[in-house]
């Protein structure tokens, strides 16, 4: 066998090296094979990633972010968070001030906090999976509580498919306890189109945009549903305890709130403090919600709708939604969406037809609720991969612009997670710190109590 | 000036790592000055060529751990005079000194590790006993490799105790032993008794050699970049960072896939080490044998990092009492084996990272281990073992089940196995419970048939390696050994083009675009 002397494994490996700088030099930076984009580095490229991981790229600092151009690279030193006032400046138009607080628009909220003490407000909290199991509306009601008062956690489906973090809910039917996956036949206005209930039952799915049908499976009987609630986890707060228990239903349903001392209406009054509470549903019908609450102080709603983009309140009944707000006496609607159109969005003309959309849905949501102010919460940085590098999408900037824009022309809040997580590139800074997951999309569960804190912090700023 | 600070201080954002480029540019360049310095391979240039070899792997070492080279010299130089010591002391006879040198070494080396490791853990638990409020004040910062290194200086220590090696007599050729930059970091951990000879033994490399290490290389930046690291970015990890947002289907897909990118991760980083010893002219000990191919978890763990494996076998079962006593009395065999196997793999488990979850890992494997062995003494006791060996059809079928079970036993105890930080015991504890109570939640009650073939089309390319992956590790091993050769006696120019065929290949998967969520589309 031939023996072979050091030098020789030297000039194999300097071969090597040639042979991949020469592709380098000849192969365009993406070609298209087969359908495929192939892409090649490029020799300026490679030598100017001297230190840094072949997957990651270096160019524009995320705190020199130019103002207008959207296609931001984000260079991978790592670097403080900002704090919402250090962020990106965002672009301006000539009509528009972009500088105008839009807390001022709240002021219908911010005037009903006074009688806090003596009545009830409802925060209504819309959003998308990045406030699935409480997340982010957990600082918000925290913080809003513990400054004006209340408790309970507000509206909560008959059987929760995504554990939250503030109570613990379990479903038993007819005898047996239901995994997250089972339960009782539910429908949704948001997600697969086999979510939606059947043609001609309407469009009834409750303020959540999701309703639980009793009695759908069985042939003949009734359905036997039985749920408990307890505090979940360690940390108690003020939404762990309740004394007042709201059934949102129709049909046939027997309800039965055990240790309840009075009922008004669809309203239970139980002990002061209570935090477990067991409901019995014993019937035919729709139950569109359990909301716990308290007599007095503030209540904040956590609806997620995973996968939605914030357009679907135009297909929930208007009544249903109506008499919600004005039942509960909503004085804020926070409306958290924009994320999820993101990847599917390559240019402007698609970004507008999207803030059309979102208008119409923030108008629709004025006239149901007169007496609320309405608080749009714009997505947060989000990160695609293109050719190796990381960077925000490039509409997402554009994005921020056009939701503010129609934001202050409606005369309705806005809170920008995109700025307050320090613009773009930022979701790579929050996920070396640990804020946000791999995707460089979701929150960690640290991160998600960050962006709600940033959030109650803005809301409840003193001036 | 830059440029110069970037090649050669360290930043703790780019430690040196085998899948970057300034690796293998610094790995060119060390191997010219190795080249060099072998000249025309005379043995009076050995030390010379250990002493260069030391003095890059620290600058190795330092890339990547910045001052804790400080610790990997110091727990050097300490092993170095104590094995001395040590042996002074044997050769005049003296039992109690050569005794001393060995403790003094050992609580030396294990000093670092627990200060560094578990200290954090160890103030925990005790505040768990004793209900005290005792904290860290100081940030202690793991140091890169210390585990490895570690177990690699008392392997050292207790093989000069037990007069399997002699002391190595020149300080530099322990240093590089010691500090061998392919293997510091993630191992093999390389025994005395399987390396030492080597520093002494001229360059040796034949042409087929040398194609065994470009495999060995290739093959571990597939591993590493394809299996491993395109699967936890598209797949894995945000499965289990919100456990929630997925169902049942997509947590058990991204669980086994996790079982995958370990195995690629680990096995890849280990394939290139070995490569690059290789290349250089050393022998490491081979670290993974398919271990996915493993009948029972005994089997596994003969398979799967087998120098940890054998290490905790010399250095923690035996001395343990094998399968002869429990702590130094005499018992039944079977009891005593299986006592101390699960003690060992409670210690590998903690050896892994420091909290609870990774004790609660091992101690599953160690039980895994000891239904094993049960299982297979009841199959021979009712017979059922003798009829399985005599039918090849149905052994070939136990084949099947005994592996498919294994493989699913090892993924789900993997729950446990992945934690965010060894750092703060609590928050690793919290979150791998909580990760682990959300997954099985989502397997066992969130199955949703309706988005199997959604999440299978959207994820093809993920679903595609992984079975692409699971079909080349159940390859037959003669087969595998066979394309390992004919690769190797390819001409070099060959070898050249296919090695970058797959540099090509893998850069793709390196910078190809994230895998968007499939509930965007809705």
């Amino acid at each position: 066998m031939k023996k072979l002397r050091p030098i020789h494994i030297f000039l194999f490996m300097c071969c090597c090296m040639l042979l991949l700088a020469a592709i380098c030099y000849l192969m365009p930076a993406t070609s298209h094979w087969f359908g495929n984009e192939i892409r090649t580095p490029q020799l300026t490229d490679v030598l100017e990633l001297d230190t840094d991981s072949i997957s990651e790229a270096t160019s524009v600092s995320a705190d020199t972010v130019p103002n207008t151009t959207p296609e931001v690279v984000y260079t991978p030193k790592k670097q403080p968070i900002p704090t919402p006032t250090a962020a990106v400046q965002p672009v301006f138009s000539d009509t528009v001030d972009y500088d105008a607080d839009t807390r001022e628009y709240l002021s219908a909220f911010y005037e009903s906090l006074l009688q806090a003490d003596s009545t009830t407000i409802r925060i209504v909290h819309y959003g998308d999976s990045q406030i699935e199991g409480d997340r982010i509306t957990m600082q918000v009601r925290r913080a809003c509580q513990q400054q004006y008062g209340g408790g309970g956690v507000g509206l909560i489906p008959l059987h929760q498919t995504i554990g939250m973090r503030t109570v613990s809910q379990t479903t038993i039917m007819n005898g047996e306890v239901q995994q997250t996956g089972e339960g009782p036949q539910r429908y949704l206005i948001y997600g697969p189109k086999s979510n939606r209930l059947p043609n001609g039952q309407g469009a009834n799915y409750g303020p959540m945009g999701h309703v639980a049908y009793l009695d759908n499976n069985l042939v003949e009987g009734s359905e036997d549903i039985t749920v408990q609630i307890k505090p979940a986890g360690k940390d108690k707060q003020p939404a762990s305890y309740f004394n007042r228990v709201r059934i949102l239903q129709s049909g046939d349903i027997t309800t039965t709130v055990h240790s309840s001392r009075s009922k008004n209406g669809n309203v239970y009054t139980v002990a002061d403090s209570t935090s477990y509470l067991r409901i019995d549903f014993r019937g035919k019908g729709e139950v569109y919600g359990i909301s716990l609450e308290s007599d007095h102080g503030i209540m904040v709603d956590n609806i997620p709708m995973r996968g939605c983009a914030g357009t679907i309140f135009s297909s929930l009944s208007s009544k249903q939604l109506k008499d919600y707000f004005t039942q509960t006496s909503t004085r804020l609607i926070i409306m958290q969406f924009g994320g999820n159109v993101m990847p599917y969005t390559d240019n402007e003309t698609e970004v507008n037809q999207y803030v059309r959309r979102i208008r119409t849905q923030v108008q629709l949501m004025k006239r149901l609720a007169p007496n609320s102010s309405i608080l749009f919460v714009g997505p947060s940085d989000m990160i695609e991969r293109k050719n190796g590098q990381l960077r925000t999408y490039p509409m997402l900037p554009i994005m921020e612009k056009g939701l503010r824009t129609m934001a202050i022309e409606e005369q309705i809040g806005y809170f920008s997670i995109f700025e307050a997580m320090g613009g773009a590139g930022g979701m790579i800074q929050w996920k070396e710190q640990g804020l946000a997951g791999s995707d460089y999309v979701h929150f960690t569960r640290k991160g998600a109590d960050k962006v709600g804190e940033l959030l109650a912090q803005w809301l409840l700023k003193q001036d | 000036m830059e440029l110069l600070r970037h090649i050669f201080a360290f930043d703790s954002n780019s430690p040196l790592l085998f899948t970057q480029l300034y690796f293998w540019v610094f790995l060119l360049i060390v191997y010219l000055g190795y080249a060099l310095i072998i000249g025309r391979n005379r043995e009076q240039h050995l030390h010379l060529r250990n002493i260069y070899l030391m003095l890059v792997s620290w600058f190795f070492y330092y890339k990547t751990s910045g001052v804790f080279l400080a610790i990997l010299m110091t727990v050097t130089l300490t092993s170095y005079l104590t094995a001395f010591g040590l042996q002074q002391a044997k050769v005049k006879g003296h039992k109690g000194w050569s005794v001393f040198w060995l403790v003094v070494s050992i609580l030396i080396d294990l000093g670092f590790l627990f200060y560094y490791k578990y200290a954090y853990f160890g103030v925990d638990v005790f505040n768990s006993i004793f209900g005290t409020h005792y904290s860290i004040v100081d940030k202690i910062i793991l140091p890169v490799g210390i585990s490895f290194y570690t177990f690699q200086v008392i392997s050292y220590t207790v093989d000069v105790y037990r007069g399997h090696v002699q002391p190595v007599r020149n300080l530099f050729d322990f240093g590089m032993y010691v500090s061998f930059f392919p293997q510091l970091v993630a191992g093999p951990i390389v025994r005395a008794s399987e390396f030492v000879q080597q520093l002494y033994r001229p360059f040796h490399l034949s042409r087929r050699e040398m194609g065994i290490a470009v495999f060995w290389i290739l093959n571990g930046l597939a591993k590493k970049i394809i299996l491993s690291d395109y699967l936890a970015v598209n797949l894995i990890d945000r499965v289990f960072e919100n456990p929630l947002l997925f169902t049942g289907f997509e947590n058990l897909f991204a669980l086994f896939a996790y079982s995958m990118q370990v195995y690629a991760d680990f096995s890849g980083y280990t394939d290139i080490a070995i490569g690059v010893a290789l290349l250089m002219g050393f022998y490491l000990p081979k670290n993974f044998d398919s271990p996915y191919k493993s009948r029972n978890p005994q089997e596994f763990w003969r398979r799967w990092h087998q120098s940890l494996s054998r290490w905790l076998k010399s250095y923690v079962y035996i001395p343990l009492g094998g399968n002869r006593t429990i702590f130094g009395h005499k018992t039944n065999k079977l009891l005593a084996s299986n006592v101390n196997s699960f003690a060992t793999m409670l210690i590998g488990g903690l050896w892994h990272g420091a909290s609870w979850n990774f004790v609660i890992w091992g101690g599953l494997n160690g039980i895994g281990m000891i239904w094993a062995k049960c299982w297979h003494s009841v199959k021979e006791w009712l017979g059922i073992e003798g009829f399985i060996q005599r039918h090849k059809v149905v052994r070939g079928i136990d084949d099947v089940i005994c592996i498919a079970l294994t493989f699913t036993f090892i993924t789900f105890t993997r729950l446990f196995f992945r934690s965010s930080s060894n750092l703060d015991p609590a928050t690793a504890n919290e979150v791998a419970w909580q990760t682990a109570k959300q997954m099985m939640g989502q397997i066992i009650g969130a199955w949703d048939n309706s988005i199997i073939p959604m999440f299978l089309w959207e994820y093809r390319s993920v679903v595609i390696l992984f079975v692409c992956g699971m079909m080349i590790h159940w390859l037959p091993a003669k087969f595998k050994q066979w394309y390992r050769i004919n690769f190797a006696l390819l001409p070099w120019w060959c070898m050249a083009i296919c090695v970058a065929v797959v540099v090509f290949v893998v850069y793709q998967f390196v910078t190809a675009d994230l895998q968007p969520f499939i509930y965007f589309q809705f």
